[in-house]
Parts: structure tokens; sequence; C-alpha cells
């Protein structure tokens, strides 16, 4: 008798179905979370990349002044690249994403093997509201630290 | 005494015989209900059949095309980014035979000029900028190999490559002799749509910027990719062609020795 007997004659009921029906939605909304998931991460490495060489154009900048005239500069408003806000991005909704930037310059004592040194250590912030963040802070930081000898 | 043929133990008294019936109806069924289904049910079936799956085919084609778009995106970002770090710090070039390498980008170049097309863009910003699309280095001084009469060019080629190309002793075969450096595949959907090269304003000595002996220099990159299917099916669309714009300021180490 069970030999014969391939399928089940009673089917299958409606809590089965809706059970079914569940996991295959689950699995199709774990998808589009994924590929939203993949989309912010993209755009957000993009404006972090600016970001990067945007902040790296400021510190070439101090770089350049340092080695030309031996001296450090900020705030000034010929320099090249004074705007304190920049537009990062271009959101979907052809909104400008305004990035902000911040140099400060902080001077202090370094010692090593009883040689001491001015250490200049140059701090540039870039910040922006991040849309994949729910408009939360981003932050991209680039430092670079230049020691002279105490004369 | 009578005897039920149905039981071994006999007729006990308490148990009913199988029905004969049932047991013949069980034994030849093989398929659910004999009555089958009406044509207006198996119409009903290929119509919500038809619903579920044309609805699934549009979701998961619309989640490849979703993918396949922001696969391109990445790429895109990667390669130009990559581009703008290698004309900073350069490819690894062959030192000598010793098999010694150095890498020769303008940040650590000895002299730099600009070469190529002039040409002004108009930034993302609405601000314009003007500039070459090529630039001309000296490798550093404290080269142990590299002469005065080596150099390496960055420029944007006619076939809408940036190239990298070293020159050393005068001869173009070394090994990053037309290093294509963005986009780096032939048959790539990237395009460079401008690459310039600025000299930037020093505040000091306003009138005394040329194009011949920059001390720093402002590296503009726009590229664009095709994006391929521009609808998305369940997203927005992207723009098509998709636009990434990339810039920084490399200053040149000239007092390296």
């Amino acid at each position: 008798m069970m030999k014969n007997r391939k399928w089940n004659d009673s089917g299958f009921t409606l809590v089965e179905l809706l059970a079914s029906s569940l996991i295959v939605l689950i699995a199709i909304i774990g998808l589009f979370v994924g590929i939203q998931f993949t989309e912010n991460q993209v755009f957000r490495n993009y404006r972090i990349r600016r970001a990067i060489l945007l902040n790296s154009a400021r510190l070439e900048y101090q770089n350049f002044l340092k080695q030309k005239y031996s001296t450090f500069l900020i705030d000034d408003q010929r320099m090249p690249i004074y705007k304190s806000s920049y537009s990062l991005d271009v959101l979907a909704n052809s909104r400008k994403l305004d990035a902000s930037f911040d140099t400060e310059i902080h001077v202090s004592d370094y010692a090593v093997n009883l040689n001491f040194y001015d250490k200049t250590r140059i701090t540039v912030t870039c910040k922006w509201k991040e849309p994949s963040r729910g408009n939360k802070e981003q932050k991209v930081i680039l430092m670079e630290d230049y020691y002279a000898s105490k004369q | 005494m009578h005897l039920n043929n149905n039981h071994p133990a006999g007729n006990t008294g308490t148990q009913a015989p199988k029905s004969p019936k049932r047991g013949i109806v069980r034994g030849t069924k093989k398929w659910g209900s004999d009555s089958g289904f009406s044509i207006l049910e198996l119409v009903a079936v290929m119509v919500i059949s038809t619903i579920i799956f044309s609805a699934t085919y549009f979701v998961l084609s619309s989640f490849a095309v979703r993918f396949e778009q922001l696969s391109k995106i990445a790429r895109l970002n990667e390669e130009a980014y990559d581009c703008i770090m290698t004309i900073k710090h350069g490819l690894a070039v062959e030192e000598d035979q010793g098999g010694a390498f150095q890498f020769l980008g303008l940040t650590n170049a000895n002299r730099m000029s600009l070469i190529g097309n002039s040409e002004q863009v108009q930034l993302g910003t609405g601000q314009y900028i003007s500039g070459t699309t090529g630039v001309f280095f000296k490798p550093p001084k404290n080269s142990e190999v590299y002469s005065v009469r080596d150099s390496i060019t960055i420029s944007l080629n006619n076939r809408g490559f940036v190239e990298y190309d070293a020159n050393a002793h005068g001869i173009d075969n070394y090994l990053a002799s037309n290093v294509r450096i963005f986009p780096k595949l032939d048959d790539s959907d990237m395009k460079v749509e401008d690459l310039l090269f600025s000299p930037v304003t020093d505040i000091y000595n306003l009138a005394n910027v040329s194009d011949t002996n920059i001390d720093i220099v402002r590296v503009y990159l726009k590229a664009s990719i095709d994006l391929g299917n521009s609808s998305g099916g369940l997203f927005m669309p992207y723009e098509n062609p998709y636009f990434v714009e990339y810039e920084t300021f490399i200053a040149i180490e000239q007092g390296l020795d």
C-alpha cells in the first residue's frame, strides 16, 4: 500500500501556503536590504574619497607654504582653498551636499634621546551630514606632523 | 461456533469486520481526488501563477540591474581614485638592472611643467578652472640612477586614456613606458571626461605663476561610466552616464636632495 502512494492526498493548508509565502517574502526583502545597503555604502565611499582628497589638498598647501616660506597659514582669504564650505556631492533630488572644512595648527614640544623638537601638527577636518546614516555627522580627519630642532 | 475469516483470532464479538469496499479503494488510488479540476480552477491558477511569477521576475531582475549598476559605479570610483593616487605617488619604475624599483610621481618630482592641450572646465561647484591635459616632470634628485636627462609624463592621450610614460636615459622602453593608468581595461565602458593640471596660486607671489616651473599643482579628474540599462526597475534610475569628480593639490618636493 505505501509503495504505491507517492503523494499525500491531503494537499497543503492555507497556513502552510502563508508560511511559504512569508519565507519567500523575507528572502526578497533580504535581497532588497542588501542592495540598499550596498548603494548607501558606494555613495558614502565616494564622498569619503572626495573628502580625503580635498583634505589632502589643504595639507599639501601647508606643505608648500612651509617649503617655500617656512611658515604655515590658515584662514587667509587669499588662499585658493580658503572656502570653508564646499559641495561634496549632488544627491538624487539635485540637492547639493555641502561639507565644511576646518584647519587647526597645534605646536608642542617633542623629545627623543635628549634631542628636543618643536612639533607642529596640522589637522584638517571635513564634516558633512551623511544621508546614508540618517543625516548624522560624518567626519574625515587628516593630520600631518612637522618636526623642527629647537634652536 | 462461527469463525470470521477476516480475523486470525476469530470473531471476538466486539470488533466489526473491515469494509471490503474501503480496502479496495485505498489499494488502487494513486493520485488525489478522482474528480480532477474544472476549467475555471485551471484558469484561476494560471492567472495567479502568472502574476506571482511576473512579480518575482520583475523584482529579481530589478535587483540584478541595480547590482550591476552599483558595481560599475564602485569600479569607476576605485579606478578614478587610484588614478589620482598614481599621479601623486607614481608607479614603481625600474631603477637599475639589479631589479630595484622606485616610485616616481609628482610628490617627489624634482621639477614639473605643464604640457598638452589647454582647456577650461566647469566644476560641479560652478567654478571654472583652466589648465592643461598633461604634466612633465623630472625624477627626484636623490635618485641614484635617474639623471637630469630622464623624464616622466602623465597625460590624457588622444585615445582618451590617462597614460604614464617614464623616459629613462633617452630610451622609451623601460618598464613604465606608456602604461595606461585609467581606465585600465581596453573594453572598459569608462571614459575620462576631463583631466586638468593647473598651477595653484602662490598667495605671496601672484605675478610669478608660470607653467614651466610649478611648486604646487591642482589635479582635476572627471570620469564617467555607461550604466547600460538606465532603468533600475523598482528603483529610481541613476544618471546615465554616471559621473565622478575628484580634485586635489599636489606640492612638489623641489628641495629634496
